[in-house]
């Protein structure tokens, strides 16, 4: 199918793959809430990539992967960045980790802002409107 | 049958007889009492209760009695104002500034697109208002970013209400309230925050002696004095105490097998999840005894009829929406909703909030419809003559959400209506910083705390000064005529609307102007098309009927021409997926559901049961902040003061904020009543006087809201964390961590000095100065000794609001 896609897709895969190994203790009922998106994501993506890798992908299949990875999207962000600040109010851990941290979650969103015209190009801007959200779309969020 | 007797209260000061009483609808709480206006010359001089009026038969709060102070106050706003090169705010003329604003929304949407302005409005305007906020946002604007500050009010009432029923709209009603045997008010002091609704609960308890009140809450509140089981929990265990209890009615066989059959889905979802929320399990998170909790639970199995409320006790705590799912879910469980005395009636705090989310200025479309769903935008599109793509789809951002995106530069205006975040947006210093990064237009009748962060200031009208209608708690509709004209140089809100569209140049797709509507009623008119056909239907109301009959129910269409006392009474629900207001969220992630996950639920009609999974607060008390902080109201005040901190009567009583303390920890830090402490958290700190009083529990301090001065150090929200709900994004004002500290100087013992004679020098006696020095009889200080003196102390005395509410306290100062 699109290996553009197929790329973006990977790459974010491998950075969560990467984020998640780093949340060595929940030490926070906001990372128990944090880690389930992260898990969903994840293994979504990894069902995306399989399908991308077929040379005939069953577009509504995808499109349903698509629509869950990008909603994990909207709910990671405020998730993560509340994570962020219970870590500094209450010292859960050193700033070094959250920086690492903070910087991978930006390069995993960055693959997703990336694939954006990928999944207009597969299914057009109109429908595009109900698989990706608004501030995702339009290269307006973090 | 509402009351046994009218009563009518009125606060009237006019020299001679008054011109005439002007038809309206309190402005201040959810309730929504009806009432009349004074006008002597053009000037609001009083109000009084409408005595055939349902909701309250003539009778008012103390903050509705006093509303109308503000209207006449000397510091109104009376021109609009834009800050100039030197960073102050300047007289401008209203050309000036609407064209400053015209040309900042321009420059916005050209640099940073639709979504880079931003509408923060309200829960104390109109719903012509609200209706004119959505169709200029999302089709004049084509922004999805509004919100309001429903959202730190009741955007935990919708969101529940989408997750169990599909749709907005609260399925019982004070009707319901009448005939209850049985009651429960969970995290919900309506004894201090709707005062008319408490009176009449109690008026018909002390006459009939239902129903039997069990109330909930971490502090033992006027309302909980009432109540005949009341369970003060310790703070963010909501969930854990609703599992509790849910546990039991299904382990009792208190459950409704033949509705839960037919009429819902999951069950085996939440039956599962409580599971080993066995009562001392429950116990042991809550504090609770089990004896209690299992009390509890019989009372709510074997009532015949339930109606449970809740409020921002339950709203703005960690698990918001899942502990107010946690109530839908135990309706459901006992079939009891839907028939009379029985139902959820999750409360409002403002007026007119749940009026913004039904009409669509916050949260989704107007008339309920689907942000997510096709045919409802394409629906919207036609009904508003707008091109279908030019309708953002999506949920909404909450206001934490918007202020991260003014952090990163991704807001260009941020346009505050009617609303005062300044003070009540939680961690305010942060939001300030984002306020100060962006071009901020604020509307406001007041100088606030906000404007001193706004670009541009217009000067609105208030209630009396303008007309339409309101939505309150219970779904009704109710009017406000205007009774006199704005002061000279004031515009309402809705005018302000109508000009910065017309000077927009806002076009449906024909070319002509997106608003056709020049008055209020004319709004109302074309939004009751809006409405047609959708849960919140308001075809068949007219402004004369809302006033004949004093306020209608919706929906009020054909079929329920004069409203519907409780929904749901045919057991159907508006869970089918081409219907419902939204596709919902998980529940613990807050992940948004698509449009399959929602058709695989499979409700299409019936309600449906979560699984409801408890998690404590993220922040906790620990060595550095050993206290749990919770925050609320005043029955005196109203949210930030702007209007009854300008009620002589009102301000007097409470003029200041404080921080109440268990006595059993004010006696640990030897503390005084009325000394002045600092309360520091993580965030910030204040430095307020000291109520010491047994009605919060030991290890919590309380801390009211309302006061928020940038130069009084007394704000509640330089302390709260800024933490949300998953699904409805509201902030978990309730839980945050303090630590409180003892302002004192040391003063060294003269040579000819006693501790009586510094204790008389300072103001104290000497059995309190030597309490604060834990000194014993016969209290000896050396000469050059250091003692410790309080730098100051104040009466904080607040007085009963009723002679039945005696508010307990120790000891009095």
């Amino acid at each position: 199918m699109d290996s553009n896609l197929l790329q973006h897709f990977a790459r974010a895969y491998r950075l969560l793959q990467v984020v998640s190994r780093d949340f060595s203790s929940i030490d926070s009922p906001i990372l128990v809430r944090l880690l389930v998106v992260l898990r969903e994501q994840q293994t979504t993506l990894y069902q995306a990539i399989l399908l991308l890798q077929q040379s005939h992908t069953d577009k509504e299949d995808l499109r349903y992967y698509i629509e869950v990875i990008y909603r994990d999207e909207e709910a990671r962000d405020p998730l993560f960045r509340a994570w962020v600040r219970n870590v500094i109010w209450m010292g859960l851990e050193s700033r070094e980790s959250t920086k690492a941290k903070k910087s991978i979650m930006k390069q995993i969103r960055r693959e997703l802002l990336q694939a954006v015209p990928y999944v207009e190009e597969l299914y057009g801007k109109q429908e595009t409107r109900y698989i990706i959200p608004p501030l995702m779309r339009k290269n307006g969020g973090m | 049958m509402s009351w046994a007797t009218e009563r009518t209260d009125i606060n009237v000061y006019s020299q001679g007889e008054i011109d005439k009483w002007v038809y309206s609808t309190c402005n201040i709480c959810s309730v929504g009492c009806g009432c009349f206006v004074a006008v002597k010359d053009n000037k609001i001089v009083g109000i009084k209760g409408n005595k055939d009026h349902s909701i309250n038969r003539g009778r008012l709060g103390p903050k509705g009695e006093n509303q109308w102070y503000a209207n006449n106050n000397v510091d109104r706003l009376q021109t609009p104002l834009i800050r100039n090169s030197s960073g102050r705010l300047v007289t401008a003329s209203w050309d000036e500034a609407m064209g400053l604003f015209v040309e900042k929304t321009k420059e916005t949407l050209q640099r940073l697109g639709p979504n880079g302005f931003s509408i923060y409005s309200t829960g104390q305007c109109y719903l012509e208002t609200y209706y004119t906020i959505a169709k200029i946002g999302r089709a004049g604007l084509k922004s999805h970013l509004l919100d309001a500050n429903t959202r730190l009010c009741t955007a935990t009432t919708e969101w529940c209400l989408f997750e169990s029923f599909g749709a907005d709209g609260v399925p019982a009603s004070y009707e319901d309230v009448d005939v209850t045997d049985t009651m429960m008010l969970f995290g919900h002091n309506l004894a201090e925050t709707g005062t008319v609704l408490f009176e009449r609960i109690m008026e018909r308890k002390r006459r009939t002696g239902k129903p039997y009140l069990i109330v909930v809450d971490v502090r033992k509140t006027v309302t909980a004095q009432a109540a005949d089981l009341f369970l003060q929990l310790i703070p963010g265990t909501n969930a854990a105490l609703l599992n509790g209890l849910t546990h039991l009615l299904i382990k009792n066989g208190h459950i409704d097998e033949h509705f839960i059959q037919n009429h819902t889905v999951g069950y085996n979802n939440t039956k599962e999840s409580v599971n080993q929320w066995t009562p001392e399990q429950t116990a042991s998170v809550t504090g609770i005894p089990a004896e209690l909790i299992q009390k509890t639970a019989q009372v709510l199995g074997r009532t015949d009829t339930l109606v449970c409320t809740t409020l921002q006790g339950t709203y703005q705590s960690v698990d918001a929406t899942t502990s107010c799912v946690a109530i839908n879910n135990i309706h459901l469980l006992r079939g009891l909703i839907g028939k009379p005395g029985s139902g959820p009636l999750h409360m409002a705090g403002q007026p007119s909030s749940s009026g913004n989310r039904t009409v669509g200025g916050v949260g989704t479309y107007p008339g309920n419809r689907n942000p997510g769903n096709p045919q409802h935008i394409k629906e919207m599109a036609r009904l508003w003559n707008v091109e279908e793509e030019h309708l953002e789809v999506g949920p909404e951002k909450g206001i934490e959400e918007v202020i991260h995106l003014m952090e990163k530069d991704k807001i260009g205006l941020f346009w505050n209506i009617g609303t005062n975040p300044m003070v009540s947006l939680p961690n305010r210093r942060r939001a300030r910083k984002a306020f100060e990064k962006t071009f901020v237009v604020v509307q406001d009748p007041f100088l606030t705390e906000t404007t001193e962060v706004a670009d541009i200031v217009l000067p609105a009208a208030l209630w009396g000064e303008k007309e339409g209608t309101m939505e309150n708690a219970d779904r009704t509709v109710n009017l406000l005529r205007k009774a006199v004209d704005p002061p000279d140089g004031v515009k309402s809100d809705f005018d302000i609307l109508l000009d910065f569209s017309q000077r927009m140049g806002f076009t449906d797709q024909s070319g002509r102007p997106l608003l056709t509507y020049t008055t209020p009623e004319e709004c109302f008119e074309e939004w009751k098309k809006v409405s047609a056909g959708r849960p919140a239907d308001m075809t068949g109301i007219t402004y004369d009927k809302l006033e004949k009959y004093n306020g209608l129910r919706w929906p009020v269409n054909e079929e329920n021409p004069l409203g519907t006392p409780r929904l749901y009474a045919d057991h159907n629900f508006p869970t089918y997926p081409d219907y419902a207001q939204s596709y919902g969220k998980d529940l613990f992630t807050g992940r948004p559901r698509t449009k399959s996950e929602f058709e695989a639920i499979g409700a299409n009609g019936r309600a449906i049961l979560f699984a409801t999974h408890y998690l404590p607060p993220p922040e906790r008390p620990t060595k550095a902040y050993p206290f749990w902080l919770t925050t609320g109201r005043l029955v005196w005040h109203w949210h930030t003061r702007t209007k009854t901190g300008r009620s002589p009567h009102l301000q007097m009583i409470a003029p200041n904020g404080y921080v109440e303390m268990n006595m059993q920890d004010a006696d640990k830090l030897n503390l005084l009543p009325g000394e002045r402490v600092r309360v520091v958290s993580p965030r910030g700190w204040i430095e307020v006087p000291v109520r010491i009083v047994d009605t919060v529990q030991p290890g919590l301090v309380f801390v009211p809201f309302h006061y928020g001065s940038w130069q009084k150090n007394e704000a509640a929200n330089e302390l709260t964390v800024d933490f949300t709900d998953p699904l409805s994004k509201q902030p978990t004002f309730k839980q945050s961590s303090c630590r409180v500290e003892k302002i004192r100087k040391n003063y060294t013992v003269g040579s000819d000095e006693s501790l009586q004679s510094i204790a008389e020098k300072h103001g104290y006696t000497l059995e309190e100065l030597a309490k604060i020095n834990s000194l014993f009889p016969p209290y000896r200080v050396g000469v050059g000794e250091s003692i410790e003196v309080p730098y100051s102390r104040e009466n904080v005395e607040i007085p009963p609001y009723m002679p039945y509410r005696s508010v307990e306290k120790f000891p009095s100062v």
